[in-house]
């Protein structure tokens, strides 16, 4: 899709604006582009879309027009299928500019060195009229909400209103107003603690460090003295079959290796 | 009825036939396949960002857009 559909200056707040229909065979792995040409009163500019090319998308679209037609049917309406995107288009358009508190649109030039969808030249915002804004052109008010509450709504299955809608006035139209976008983040900075509540916290967190390494020098030293003492130990067997003799004062009595004479305290 | 009003009933409005053309997933796909049989990928858009489209996915036909907008 990338490289398809910019228009940087195509707005419902023009005269023309355009709708991209991208779409691919299966057997194709490139796709196709074709654009759906509107003026301001929903219909299509045929002085820009051909008719070929209408009857490609409607042929590629066929089983979504269709049951759009059917439930049409059903609520015994008939629809105009691009008269309804169109106003799907334009009313989301205007909607979503109206959520952010304005009524007119400004578009922007892409960059020269343009590679993607997105990047735009801020500096030379292009600010367009509010003449073909839906809420304020009472004469396009008076179409979408003609096509509203006589063919959308039915096809929904709404009720449809009893009053009509007030034709638009200086009052009586949407207005542009101040938003504001509200942000919330958590906000910490750092200071000095005071010198207690300082040596509590670091005393209390190396304990948990110092405390951990103790146990585990510990553990070690034990495992290692154990073991050099099972080493040292003369085995049941020759205890029973050797003896040895006391260099220091010759007694006969055995002595253990690693001992001390029972007579002299000779170490033997 | 004043803009203020007919406001709310066009955004109900349009968030249902967003729902109509669109099914939501989880919905019944009342448009499976949506589109021609040959056609494997299809997108209605408007300067680049893609409103309603659908794509061949595992075997089956995946709608993919973006909603808006939900009534002030």
């Amino acid at each position: 899709m990338a490289g398809f559909g910019l228009h940087t200056q195509n707005t419902p707040a023009q005269d023309s604006w355009v709708v991209n229909v991208v779409y691919e065979y299966q057997n194709e792995t490139m796709p196709h582009k074709i654009d759906i040409n509107f003026v301001p009163d929903g219909t299509i500019d045929f002085s820009k879309t051909k008719k070929s090319d209408l009857e490609i998308v409607n042929t590629v679209m066929q089983p979504m027009i269709t049951n759009v037609e059917i439930a049409a049917m059903r609520q015994g309406i008939v629809v105009d299928f691009w008269r309804v995107v169109n106003w799907l288009f334009v009313s989301s358009y205007w909607a979503l500019l109206a959520d952010l508190g304005q009524t007119t649109a400004t578009t922007y030039p892409s960059l020269p060195s343009f590679q993607g969808y997105y990047l735009m030249d801020f500096s030379s915002p292009v600010h367009h009229p509010e003449t073909n804004n839906i809420w304020v052109n009472d004469t396009l008010y008076g179409i979408y909400s003609e096509l509203l509450l006589g063919t959308i709504m039915p096809l929904l299955g709404s009720p449809v209103p009893l009053a009509t809608f007030a034709p638009l006035n200086e009052t009586n139209r949407i207005h542009p107003t101040t938003t504001t976008f509200w942000r919330t983040y958590i906000c910490s900075v750092r200071e000095l603690k005071a010198p207690l509540p300082a040596m509590v916290s670091i005393i209390v967190s190396e304990y948990a460090f110092v405390k951990g390494a103790y146990g585990l020098f510990i553990f070690l030293a034990s495992w290692y003295e154990k073991r050099k003492y099972r080493q040292r130990m003369v085995p049941f067997p020759i205890l029973l079959t050797t003896g040895n003799v006391c260099e220091g004062c010759d007694s006969d009595d055995t002595v253990l290796l690693d001992a001390c004479c029972d007579r002299c305290r000779h170490y033997v | 009825m004043t803009v203020d009003l007919a406001y709310i009933l066009w955004m109900q409005s349009l968030s249902g036939l967003l729902d109509l053309v669109i099914p939501s997933e989880g919905q019944s796909l009342v448009y499976e396949p949506p589109i021609a049989n040959n056609v494997s990928s299809f997108s209605l858009s408007f300067n680049g960002p893609i409103l309603m489209s659908w794509e061949e996915a595992n075997g089956r036909v995946r709608p993919t857009y973006a909603k808006y907008p939900s009534p002030r």
